[in-house]
């Protein structure tokens, strides 16, 4: 069960610094939220759209919902008392496997966040959960760590081909799923390698407007009926099955697509 | 609600003063807002064909603004009529269909195929898209390609309809258009689209939007908006605006109002927060109560007797 997104002034009842990260805790959610979840949280200032804020655990009050903050993505340091409007939970979570398999986590940057509350969760199930984490700006390098069973870390892989040796390295021993986090652009360096493994993405929409209306946060999807559409990440992601992904098309002329789109 | 906040678009009667403006409301906005509430929910631009829209990225954050290169996705017409329509209708909103095309005659066959449809209150059409191929430029900028589209959307649209004209703020002599609209059959304008900008990605040197060309929204065109508000109805006092343009409070809001406004419409508020127009109504009741209450009281009151256009000094 998730709850009905709503929109709310937040108030930051607590903060937890987790290296370029802080883990904000605010009060007023809506309700239970699940892994790959997120907030869409305004920035302040000048600035007018949201960002898009994966959502930890689960905490112990129900109306309490702990929001990861990367400063990368424009807000400032947060400390108690602050204020921020919030609309959560948003999006599509992971579908969870019903048995105790072997999983591949790959994250790229920030949106690694994403995987952290699905690591716990997976590893509560009974999971072997494998753990690549590509690049510098990672959440996950201190809170994957507790969680994963075997955690690898290459903090700056210069170039497609060194992000794919390393991808093709984690695939040895073959897992039986595998869940990515990152940007269009980084999981597509490497999806390929991935052949028919059950295969579930997290993306990272970049500034959105969170309720869809935008349009700004569009890719190719193949749909269930077999045909090409574009699809909002904040609006029908952002987990999507890796396989119903247009890869090879997602930074190309959308004009193939007559008749598709939100 | 303490003050009268009631309004007329030419033959169209708004509960409220303030309106979602095009392709920034819809059924996603449900959760958040009561769509009913507005005086009226904009459509986005419905074209006669599907179009999938413009390739990523199509939205670059600018100080205090949003530069965007959506285009108009959208299932076509006849999509719209069967699908988008209902879904839009079933709200309980007043809808006023934005129609946009790229040729006069496209523009009459837009208008046409919606003619018997119920549900739809007005017509706004987009003369002003600031994302047109290189080179293009909009109907808008040009007194007499505008009273073309006009006269071909009256053509086919029944007489109850009105038809609002969606003019551009970066042309040189806005009060000529919208003179132009009025005298082709439209029933008000609607200031103002977009303005053209460009963003550069300082890292590749190449356009921030996949498509080059965007279009400027938000506080930051707001100026530009109130001059063109101001110049029009200096021009033409009994011509109704409705006006748009950074309008994110109540203080915005009534200065559009006060520079001769009889109606606003909220944009890129709506992208920050789907609760925008609830704000800026209950604002703008506070606003127009300490002055007096009517807000048709205040149309144009800025002006002062005064119909002389502000100059470039």
């Amino acid at each position: 069960m998730t709850a009905i997104p709503r929109c709310w002034d937040a108030e930051v009842v607590g903060v937890r610094d987790a290296g370029p990260f802080q883990v904000l805790t605010v009060s007023g959610a809506p309700g239970p939220s699940r892994p790959g979840q997120f907030a869409a949280v305004t920035v302040g200032g000048d600035r007018l759209l949201r960002r898009q804020m994966w959502l930890d655990r689960t905490v112990d009050s129900e109306d309490l919902l702990e929001v990861i903050v990367g400063h990368h993505a424009g807000l400032t340091p947060r400390t108690r008392g602050d204020r921020l409007n919030v609309i959560a939970p948003l999006g599509r979570p992971f579908s969870m496997p019903n048995a105790p398999l072997s999983v591949l986590l790959v994250g790229s940057g920030p949106a690694s966040a994403a995987l952290v509350p699905l690591a716990e969760a997976l590893v509560a199930a009974g999971c072997r959960v494998v753990c690549l984490l590509l690049g510098e700006h990672v959440y996950g390098r201190l809170e994957l760590r507790r969680a994963a069973s075997t955690m690898r870390h290459e903090p700056a892989p210069a170039t497609a081909e060194q992000i794919r040796g390393h991808v093709i390295d984690s695939l040895d021993p073959e897992p039986d799923l595998v869940y990515s986090a990152g940007s269009a652009k980084q999981i597509a360096a490497y999806v390929d390698l991935l052949g028919d493994l059950p295969h579930q993405v997290a993306l990272d929409a970049g500034p959105i407007c969170g309720t869809g209306v935008c349009q700004g946060c569009v890719l190719p999807v193949q749909g269930n009926d077999g045909y090409a559409r574009l699809a909002r990440i904040c609006r029908e992601g952002a987990v999507f099955h890796g396989h119903h992904i247009l890869w090879a098309q997602t930074g190309t002329d959308f004009e193939y697509l007559v008749g598709a789109g939100p | 609600m303490n003050s009268d906040l009631r309004a007329v678009i030419g033959a169209l009667p708004l509960d409220v003063a303030v309106v979602s403006a095009a392709g920034c409301a819809g059924p996603e906005l449900q959760p958040y807002t009561d769509l009913a509430g507005f005086g009226a929910l904009i459509t986005r631009s419905v074209t006669l064909e599907a179009h999938p829209g413009r390739p990523m990225p199509r939205l670059v954050e600018t100080p205090a603004g949003l530069l965007n290169a959506i285009g108009t996705p959208g299932p076509g017409v006849a999509g719209f009529v069967s699908d988008e329509l209902p879904r839009l209708v079933r709200t309980g909103a007043r809808i006023i269909v934005s129609i946009s095309a790229t040729t006069v005659a496209d523009f009459g066959r837009v208008a046409a195929a919606l003619r018997h449809c119920d549900g739809i209150s007005a017509l706004e059409i987009n003369i002003s898209s600031p994302v047109l191929e290189e080179g293009v430029l909009p109907f808008a900028a040009d007194a007499r390609g505008a009273a073309a589209v006009v006269h071909a959307v009256r053509r086919n649209t029944p007489a109850a309809w009105p038809v609002l004209a969606k003019l551009s703020g970066d042309v040189a002599d806005v009060p000529s258009v919208a003179i132009a609209c009025r005298d082709a059959g439209a029933a008000a304008v609607s200031l103002i689209n977009a303005v053209r900008g460009v963003a550069l990605d300082t890292d590749s040197g190449v356009s921030a939007l996949g498509s080059g060309l965007g279009g400027l929204s938000g506080p930051a065109i707001r100026p530009i908006a109130l001059k063109a508000v101001w110049d029009v109805h200096a021009r033409a006092p009994d011509l109704p605006i409705l006006a748009g343009g950074g309008v994110t409070d109540g203080g915005s809001a009534l200065s559009m109002v006060l520079a001769g406004a009889s109606a606003v419409s909220v944009g890129s508020g709506l992208l920050n927060d789907p609760r925008c127009v609830d704000r800026v109504t209950g604002e703008l009741d506070r606003l127009v109560g300490e002055r007096g209450g009517s807000l048709s009281a205040l149309i144009g009151a800025a002006h002062g007797g005064s119909e002389t256009e502000w100059e470039a000094g």
